[in-house]
């Protein structure tokens, strides 16, 4: 299957620039496939409502302010992804936050990808996460590759594919 | 690359409540992480000033974090250094009384340091054009840029740090108000 990266213009900040994925075949990018299903989500769930309106605000501030610093994401070996924290709950009864995964390839360019709403500690422990962690972490490891081999090219807040040659999974 | 031509409109309403609290999160951390790192003080060290496992203080460093004034306090006292700034005050990095610093015959005070990365000077005289204020801040903060180990950048302008100044007009004087930004 092959895919193929685009900028999110509307969330494009003045220090990051923001990309996600649309795969062969599907109608939506990743990252919009993971906003419409939480949104959808949280107009009967307040708490995923909330959760939503924090990751935009930290994806905001990532872009607007602070840079794509790896601090201001969590780190699950493989794969970055936010919310570092939802700092106005705790995690419990099972709630652990929204998690959309992403990819830092440089403190100006981030590409957003997708998730779900995490319901165990561990991603193996829930079905909802397991796929999107794992695909995340291929992906991550795919996109780094095309970099280091030239394919694709980062230059300042441009991640470009020179050739436009076709990028597999 | 393409642009998704998708509706991404979600982004565009604001939320300056919540804006502003993440905001304010981001900043605290990079404040104690800034302090951390002058100070040479390690987050194991701080960890056992506060009697807290070290993988809280990690969580406490890493943004969001909703701290308590107790817990800022704390920090405060642990690290010996002021971390949240009250708007216009002048406690910060030690300094309690503005200081002079001398430019040709002319002199620039700094009323305050609002920020790591920001002071204002005050009583500016009307001949002194920003670009002129930068250039010799620049050149005089070699001087002092050991007392005011934020302020270090601003003598070291190839570390991709640049210097603007914002002037802005209070009650009864013309202040500017200088930031430094990576």
């Amino acid at each position: 299957m092959y895919f193929e990266i685009q900028e999110i213009e509307q969330i494009r900040g003045t220090k990051v620039r923001f990309y996600t994925i649309i795969k062969d075949g599907h109608e939506k990018t990743e990252f919009k496939d993971f906003l419409d299903r939480m949104t959808f989500l949280g107009n009967s769930n307040p708490r995923i409502m909330e959760d939503l309106e924090e990751l935009k605000s930290q994806i905001k501030l990532i872009g607007n302010k602070f840079g794509a610093d790896p601090r201001r994401f969590k780190n699950e070996s493989g794969a970055f992804a936010l919310a570092k924290y939802y700092p106005k709950r705790k995690n419990k009864d099972g709630i652990f936050g929204l998690r959309v995964y992403c990819l830092i390839v440089s403190d100006a360019i981030v590409i957003i990808l997708n998730g779900d709403d995490k319901t165990a500690l561990k991603n193996r422990d829930c079905p909802k996460i397991r796929m999107k962690f794992h695909e995340a972490v291929r992906l991550s490891q795919i996109i780094s590759d095309y970099i280091k081999d030239g394919t694709l090219r980062k230059d300042g807040v441009f991640l470009t594919n020179p050739d436009n040659e076709q990028l597999f999974i | 690359m393409k642009t998704t031509k998708e509706d991404f409109s979600f982004f565009e309403k604001t939320n300056p409540n919540l804006d502003k609290y993440v905001d304010r999160s981001f900043e605290i951390s990079d404040r104690i992480n800034q302090i951390l790192k002058d100070k040479n003080i390690t987050q194991k060290v701080l960890s056992e000033k506060l009697n807290k496992k070290e993988s809280e203080i990690s969580k406490w460093l890493t943004g969001v974090h909703n701290f308590t004034i107790k817990t800022i306090s704390k920090l405060e006292v642990a690290l010996g250094e002021s971390i949240i700034i009250p708007v216009n005050g002048t406690e910060f990095n030690s300094i309690q009384n503005p200081e002079k610093i001398s430019i040709d015959e002319d002199y620039i005070k700094i009323h305050s340091v609002t920020s790591y990365n920001k002071i204002t000077i005050r009583d500016v005289k009307d001949n002194w054009e920003p670009k002129f204020i930068k250039q010799k801040l620049m050149k005089s903060a070699q001087g002092y840029s050991k007392r005011y180990p934020k302020t270090k950048w601003a003598a070291e302008p190839n570390t991709g740090y640049k210097l603007t100044v914002n002037e802005r007009v209070s009650l009864n004087e013309k202040d500017l108000e200088i930031s430094f930004d990576k």
